[in-house]
């Protein structure tokens, strides 16, 4: 999505039926799905697995959408649906799966997960933005997504823009507080002065 | 002459924020980590910090989270750039019922799959195939399905290979300008292996996927279909 806001001439074209129209539309807007999706979804639920979900609905029945200027509020709750809908069939399949190591020469398919300290932290700050409260987790999450603006962010929540920037501003604060609180829990006491 | 909305909701950044309230503080700290701060806001911040030194902190704090955060969530969303439209999707009604049929599954690939069969009225990977190689063709000789064909038959020697599955997935069809149709598919043969060691995946709980080693004394006879 750029800057401008999707276009809603291409919008209204997909809604009419044009596929290469349709086509354009989830290409600027599948990030931003993948946003709202990953603030509503499980954690076992595969990411790919409820965009192609997503990207069937869109198919299926962007023709129930009245007028352009409603397609984001409508999408996204498409995705929060999907998402909410959870893929259990999906994540009790991937859990039924083996993976397989051989022997020799099979051992370079054995997983060996490396990770860096910022990979680490990354993954540490990720959890913490999910363990947000939804209402602050949905916008910070959207707000990483290249060249969303807090108008945007408010057009595709029907929230104002002001309200967003609040929720940005009060989830980043949130998330100082819970990552600062770990680096405490994880900080051992200093000693008492004069024990032994 | 003012020409705007007297009832219009005001844009973020017309707003002031009152750095003496917590949301206040914490917006202007949002807006220069966004680079959306005005002067007058650069203005509110830097008296705020005469007063309250930690500010500086926190901003400091809050820009390295909010670049750290935006990594882990750019490498989360990179599949999306890979997801597309299912391309086969026709408004005729038989489809639109199959697809509704496969709704619950979640994955396009599965309604591509059916719509080719309906298609060619055979599913490709059928076993219908052309299996007269002549014998005694160089592998380097062999066309694709040849070796196809041998990799199996060998593999099934073997006790490797113990079939293909006969559906095949369309991953992407691409219309071409003669009115032909170029189709990429997945086939899927299934193989089978004497192992010692089983993982399992497991997320941790910062969901990050982690291989669990499952013992051998708790593998139980079981299916993945």
């Amino acid at each position: 999505m750029d800057e401008q806001g999707p276009d809603l001439g291409a919008i209204a074209d997909a809604i009419a039926g044009d596929r290469d129209a349709l086509r354009s539309v989830w290409r600027s807007h599948r990030r931003w799905v993948a946003a709202i999706l990953l603030a509503h979804k499980s954690r076992q639920t595969d990411l790919d697995d409820l965009l192609q979900s997503v990207a069937v609905q869109l198919c299926k029945k962007i023709h129930d959408v009245r007028e352009p200027e409603a397609f984001r509020g409508w999408l996204r709750m498409v995705a929060i649906n999907a998402a909410r809908a959870d893929g259990r069939t999906v994540s009790r399949k991937r859990q039924g799966f083996l993976r397989l190591v051989g022997r020799s020469s099979e051992r370079d398919e054995a997983p060996a997960p490396e990770h860096t300290a910022r990979a680490e932290e990354a993954a540490r700050l990720m959890s913490l933005a999910m363990s947000l409260p939804e209402g602050y987790r949905e916008p910070l999450l959207m707000r990483c997504v290249k060249g969303m603006s807090y108008r945007q962010i408010g057009d595709a929540m029907e929230l104002p823009e002001t309200t967003i920037e609040t929720r940005i501003a009060r989830g980043r604060r949130m998330l100082r507080e819970l990552a600062s609180g770990e680096e405490k829990q994880k900080t051992p006491a200093p000693a008492a002065a004069g024990s032994v | 002459m003012d020409n705007r909305d007297p009832h219009a909701e005001p844009h973020a950044g017309a707003t002031r924020p009152d750095p003496g309230t917590p949301d206040g503080r914490d917006v202007l700290i949002s807006r220069v980590i966004d680079a959306e701060a005005s002067p007058e806001d650069w203005s509110a911040f830097r008296a705020l910090a005469e007063s309250d030194p930690t500010v500086w902190r926190d901003l400091g704090e809050a820009q390295r989270q909010n670049e750290v955060l935006g990594e882990a969530f750019r490498d989360e969303i990179r599949v999306a750039d890979s997801v597309e439209l299912p391309e086969l999707i026709a408004d005729d009604g038989p489809f639109q019922r199959r697809l509704d049929s496969i709704g619950r599954w979640g994955g396009w690939a599965a309604a591509a799959a059916i719509l080719l069969v309906w298609t060619t009225g055979l599913p490709l990977g059928s076993n219908q195939r052309a299996s007269l190689i002549p014998m005694g063709t160089a592998l380097s000789d062999a066309t694709p399905d040849e070796a196809m064909e041998r990799y199996i038959e060998a593999g099934q020697r073997a006790g490797r290979v113990v079939g293909e599955v006969p559906d095949r997935l369309v991953i992407e069809t691409i219309p071409q300008a003669d009115g032909s149709i170029e189709v990429v598919y997945l086939r899927q043969i299934i193989e089978r292996r004497v192992t010692d060691q089983v993982f399992r995946e497991s997320k941790t709980d910062s969901g990050a996927t982690v291989p669990v080693r499952i013992p051998a004394s708790d593998i139980q006879r079981r299916r993945s279909f």
